[in-house]
């Protein structure tokens, strides 16, 4: 028997990857669950926060921030990057203006959410902030749980009022070239909104070799319209067939 | 409101009833069958998969017919058997194979414990309306487990109905029993889950449930 109330707290699983099933769940009442390919580990709640402190002191121990402490990270945006970390040289403290900085936005096309590169005030965001437009409030977002939209900025306004930027050494984080921000794009809108666009900020500038780190929205949104176009079609015929 | 026409549905069960298949009515909440049903309100039954085909003849011969479009995209897991549904004049018979819940995470349809399953049969009952009405149904305690999990996972909240039903039934069941049913659902959660029903704190039920550390 399964227990039904499983939650998957992560999903790394990939066909192409070293394990081609990573996954962490909560079976609520019973164990935590770690698969690695045809094995599972069971773990009490304490024994599994005390396997991640382990799994982050390794970590901090193999240096593969160069230098800098994983701590100081967003946990979702270094498992964003995980792939391309092998391929890290340097990372490097720069300044730069908010105008140049650029945001992903992400957009709805039917029930599809795809995504376009924009400057800063064009964000839903800072328009939110600037009191033109609540298209922010239904705004999808993906790294936050149990808070709300206007909170979370309006949080974050708030601290970066009273404690400055950067606080706890957590910058606004580019790759190699680009401008586009990686991490911390709500502080660069907050900054945008307080400061305005020719205000200069310090970020962190994370330099790979090779191009994996490169961001391809053309290719990703082709991807993705392709799959959701192709999932309509089998839907359809499949009903059609058991009329 | 609307209401299913009466006699369909004591026509159908009295169809049922007098030709000795086996059934089980899982609901009957706020006792709207048969007198207040609302249009287009499933009546949900409970029917062992090897004989289906006795009953799905029954009620083609009475003139129902199944909606081949009925959970069409739902996704059942661990053996569970897809939904049948059957209509007739407003009567919309939902048929299931096994006791089951949606999962809490993308709502895919998992069976209950097979000893819940086998308690169900086992243990059924058959509840008198009056001289015309009449159904097999769970026990209470099974009924009371079932109605506790279907709040949790398929409604995630608690209704008045379910309520009302759930403390009409803490008087009626045998608590061991449930407690041993219930933490083959609810883990470790049991105690704490009970305990909340006892002092009727059903709104804090599915909040506690998903943040609950005690394992």
């Amino acid at each position: 028997m399964s227990n039904p109330a499983v939650i998957t707290l992560d999903d790394t699983s990939s066909k192409k990857g070293i394990f081609k099933r990573f996954t962490i769940e909560d079976n609520i009442g019973e164990s935590l669950h770690l698969h690695v390919d045809n094995m599972r580990v069971d773990f009490t709640i304490e024994e599994f926060l005390e396997f991640s402190q382990m799994i982050r002191k390794s970590i901090k121990e193999l240096d593969i921030l160069k230098g800098y402490d994983i701590d100081k990270f967003d946990e979702y945006f270094l498992k964003q990057c995980a792939d391309y970390l092998p391929n890290l040289i340097k990372i490097k403290k720069e300044k730069i203006k908010l105008k140049d900085l650029l945001a992903i936005s992400h957009y709805k096309f039917k029930d599809l959410t795809l995504q376009k590169i924009i400057k800063l005030n064009e964000t839903p965001a800072y328009k939110f902030l600037k009191g033109e437009n609540n298209e922010f409030l239904d705004y999808p977002q993906f790294n936050y749980f149990g808070i709300s939209n206007e909170e979370r900025l309006l949080k974050l306004k708030e601290s970066i009022e009273q404690n400055g930027y950067p606080y706890d050494e957590r910058y606004i984080i580019l790759f190699n070239g680009e401008n586009l921000i990686r991490d911390g794009q709500h502080r660069a809108i907050v900054l945008t909104y307080l400061y305005g666009l020719d205000y200069d900020v310090e970020i962190l500038r994370f330099y790979f070799k090779g191009n994996n780190h490169l961001v391809n929205l053309k290719k990703s949104n082709f991807k993705k319209f392709t799959i959701w176009f192709l999932k309509k079609v089998y839907r359809k015929v499949k009903r059609y067939i058991k009329q | 409101m609307n209401l299913v026409n009466a006699q369909e549905i004591i026509n159908t069960f009295n169809l049922l009833n007098e030709s000795k298949v086996n059934y089980i009515l899982l609901r009957n909440i706020d006792d709207k069958i048969p007198y207040n049903q609302p249009l287009l309100s499933d009546i949900d039954i409970l029917v062992p998969k090897k004989n289906f085909n006795v009953i799905s003849n029954l009620l083609i011969k009475a003139s129902f017919y199944e909606n081949k479009n009925h959970c069409i995209n739902d996704i059942y897991l661990y053996g569970a058997d897809k939904h049948r549904q059957f209509i007739k004049n407003n009567v919309l018979l939902d048929f299931q194979f096994q006791l089951m819940v949606r999962s809490l995470d993308a709502g895919q349809w998992i069976p209950l414990d097979q000893k819940i399953q086998k308690s169900a049969w086992e243990n059924k009952r058959f509840e008198k309306i009056n001289e015309e009405f009449g159904f097999w149904t769970l026990s209470y305690n099974d009924e009371f487990l079932t109605l506790v999990v279907r709040s949790i996972f398929d409604k995630r909240e608690f209704q008045e109905g379910y309520i009302k039903r759930i403390e009409e039934l803490k008087e009626k069941i045998y608590l061991n029993d449930v407690i041993k049913k219930m933490e083959l659902v609810f883990f470790k959660f049991t105690p704490y889950l009970l305990e909340m029903i006892d002092k009727k704190d059903y709104k804090n039920i599915i909040k506690n449930y998903i943040q609950f550390k005690g394992y």
